[in-house]
């Protein structure tokens, strides 16, 4: 091939991997109104759709991360275009393995569809979508298993967020028929706490590969920097929740405050605290990112 | 008292809330930073910021003193809660207590002792309650309180390799240019140990010749990509009218770009037993050898240029001034080494650079004059140009740190841990027998633990 055929064929492929990302998007925007509908309606039967809905956008999604993988010869999180697209898939598959040991809860999708929704735009219209090799400062195992790790344990955390919040909102007495949106009784809060189990490990292998990739890049395995601490404080955040789930008083509304800000120091990690160190003018390490 | 203030989980919720607050504030407040460049920089609440050292929170009395507090607490409870996993006695429940357990399950064998011996589970207790039927207790997995006290002792020791780096570590810069051997030393007088000893008079260690390093730069070398350069539209409508189709996706008429790939340095180590070490090291690929390491920082490029007919050499990416002109000149980085190409073929780039010239007093105001090939001539503001020569220095640094390889063990101490405790499962079954009916309890721990699974093994043995 010349170089302009080569130009051009990434120039198409990219234009289709574009028209299938907005297409995601749109699904997801699509389940998030189905979503307020039902929260409106609490008809059983849309609620089943926002489920439906969220499985054929993930099958969507699936496809969208296998084109990217083929157009770049490489998985695909290499950079914040790329990762928030992860997230937005991890958190769906999340939400619908869950979803399947449910008894006919379908409501945490709502939120859900609407985070993957804000990533998936986020990514579309702030950042750029052309495939650059790899810079030499991410060319690190260490760098791939952190940040497959990272974005699993977030994806968890949306969800546990979900069930938290809904939990919250609409939760039903224990012992008696089920309210507007099913079960949403104790046995379903126990989710919140498993999820929290499950990601909590990632995170953490997370921030160790993070400081070993550090620490064969730069000599070190931990700098202070802003990104490095706000990870800290995620960790320390759910591991208070966890300690708070066996202090006795503390197992409820606490521990669900807890969770909740969790929730919110993830989303500061990942995207706030580019925010954060653009403000103030803080100097970071991790400027590939922001 | 303070055995019981230390060893509870109150104390380290509030410690861990305490530590969080401070890691806030080491990213809202700029670490490092002079105080006096903090206020003429607008800084607020100076005498809390002054007293309190936020500018340095992660060394400060406050932040040292939260950590020491957190690992009398973790030391505390680790001794607390071995005592009572050393003396853990498993106590059957009783048998009607059992019985009439809201969970528990019937099975009409009595053959269900050898059935959980098959599935892997192990006999740990066994009770004979009087009159009624002995209960047993069988267990399946690893004993998830272990695990708890492993992870922990794994936090305690991931304090002490971070203390231990803080206070010993130290990193260093070294420019190597080929035939221009550089001697390093492990020593260092910067560390905070050297500096505590010296704040408290103690004579400062003599620099030891066994432990300096001779480095000799052999080969440098960098690599490019060629990358694909695509005209994407900065506007949110026109990204949102690429998405739609309404507008079409271009290449760039530039063509494509040179993205680094990789540099690499080979070099000789001569160690202090002077024995020569060949070693390669690049980005993301240190070289170790006894507790020096080595990483690839970067380069620098020097260009030997003809300027008027006269000979001197400039810092690319360095400002330089030519006698008798206003304003001054500046070379773009140095581009040579491999190029791998998109067709799958390589390319040797030769030498070029790009000249700019920057008026005097407006820098904002550079100007490219052009690319300067080696041994290619440019004239510009009336002055030629030529590219003579150039060098290319390998950038390294070295450090050494006896607290990583710590921090490394512990890591492996809390993951193995915390994934094993958070996602494994383990099962406790009681069990009794009454006539032909077995009463079985099943408890669980661990995201895998799925009880209704280890029910239909039971069933399928007893069916089989």
């Amino acid at each position: 091939m010349t170089p302009e055929e080569i130009l051009l064929r990434d120039a198409l492929l990219l234009s289709i991997e574009l028209k299938l990302y907005w297409f995601v998007a749109l699904s997801y925007g699509v389940c998030f109104f189905i979503g307020v509908a039902y929260l409106i309606s609490s008809n059983p039967g849309t609620g089943k759709a926002l489920t439906w809905g969220l499985r054929i956008t993930a099958f969507l999604h699936t496809l969208l991360i296998l084109f990217r993988t083929y157009e770049g010869m490489r998985p695909p999180f290499q950079n914040l275009y790329e990762t928030l697209s992860w997230f937005a898939w991890f958190a769906n598959m999340t939400y619908l393995y869950a979803q399947s040991r449910w008894k006919e809860v379908h409501l945490p999708g709502f939120l859900v569809a609407g985070i993957a929704m804000a990533a998936c735009l986020y990514s579309l219209l702030t950042r750029s979508p052309v495939i650059a090799p790899v810079p030499p400062a991410l060319q690190s195992p260490w760098y791939e298993a952190h940040v497959i790790t990272a974005f699993l344990s977030y994806a968890v955390f949306v969800v546990s967020f979900s069930v938290e919040v809904c939990y919250l909102r609409f939760r039903t007495p224990p012992g008696t028929t089920p309210g507007m949106f099913g079960f949403i009784d104790e046995g379903f809060r126990r989710w919140t706490h498993r999820l929290v189990l499950f990601g909590f490990p990632f995170l953490t292998f997370a921030i160790f590969s993070g400081a070993a990739w550090a620490n064969d890049a730069w000599g070190r395995y931990w700098s202070w920097d802003p990104k490095e601490t706000w990870s800290l404080i995620t960790w320390t955040v759910y591991a208070i929740y966890l300690h708070t789930k066996t202090i006795g008083k503390w197992k409820d509304t606490p521990a669900s405050v807890l969770n909740m800000l969790g929730f919110v120091c993830m989303i500061m990690t990942f995207l706030g605290i580019n925010w954060l160190v653009k403000l103030l003018n803080i100097p970071s390490l991790h400027t590939y990112a922001v | 008292m303070l055995y019981r203030f230390f060893s509870s989980l109150k104390t380290s919720v509030y410690i861990l809330v305490f530590l969080c607050i401070l890691f806030l504030i080491g990213t809202i407040f700029p670490q490092g930073e002079n105080i006096d460049d903090y206020i003429e920089a607008g800084g607020k609440y100076v005498p809390i910021v002054q007293a309190l050292d936020f500018l340095d929170i992660f060394m400060s009395p406050l932040f040292i003193t939260a950590t020491f507090l957190l690992l009398l607490n973790l030391a505390f409870c680790l001794y607390d809660r071995l005592k009572i996993y050393l003396k853990i006695k498993r106590r059957p429940m009783d048998f009607q207590a059992l019985k009439q357990h809201a969970k528990v399950i019937t099975f009409n064998n009595g053959n269900l002792t050898n059935q959980l011996r098959n599935i892997g589970f192990t006999l740990k207790e066994e009770t004979e309650d009087g009159a009624d039927p002995g209960v047993k207790i069988f267990e399946k997995g690893v004993p998830f309180w272990w695990l708890s006290w492993f992870y922990h002792v794994g936090i305690i020791l991931a304090i002490t390799g971070f203390f231990l780096t803080s206070l010993l570590a130290f990193e260093k810069d070294v420019l190597l240019y080929p035939g221009e051997p550089e001697t390093i030393s492990l020593y260092s007088e910067d560390t905070r140990w050297n500096m505590f000893r010296e704040w408290l008079g103690r004579a400062e260690p003599e620099l030891r010749e066994d432990d300096q390093y001779e480095l000799s730069l052999q080969e440098f070398r960098t690599e490019y990509y060629q990358g694909l350069k695509i005209d994407y539209p900065g506007e949110k409508l026109d990204r949102l009218a690429l998405g739609a189709g309404i507008k079409k996706l271009e290449p760039s008429r530039e063509g494509f770009s040179y993205m680094p790939k990789m540099w690499l340095t080979r070099l000789n180590v001569r160690k202090p037993d002077q024995k020569v070490l060949d070693a390669a090291l690049w980005v993301n690929r240190p070289f170790r050898t006894g507790s020096l390491t080595l990483y690839q920082m970067g380069f620098e490029q020097m260009v030997t240029l003809s300027v008027g007919g006269e000979e001197m050499e400039v810092e690319a990416r360095m400002p330089f001034t030519v006698e008798g002109t206003e304003g001054k000149f500046a070379l773009g980085s140095l581009r040579l080494g491999t190029l791998y190409k998109r067709d799958g073929s390589r390319e040797e780039i030769i030498p070029v650079t790009s000249l700019y010239y920057i008026p005097e007093g407006t820098p904002s105001a550079k100007e490219l004059i052009g690319e300067l090939s080696l041994g290619g001539q440019l004239n510009a503001k009336g002055i030629s140009f030529k590219f003579m020569d150039y060098r290319e220095g390998s950038y390294l640094s070295y450090r050494k740190d006896p607290g990583v390889w710590i921090v490394g063990l512990a890591c492996l101490f809390v993951f193995l841990g915390l994934i094993v405790r958070c996602l494994g499962a383990w099962y406790r079954i009681q069990c009794a027998f009454e006539k032909n009916t077995a009463y079985v309890l099943i408890s669980t721990r661990g995201i895998l633990a799925d009880r209704d699974r280890i029910i239909r093994k039971l069933h399928r043995a007893k069916t089989a």
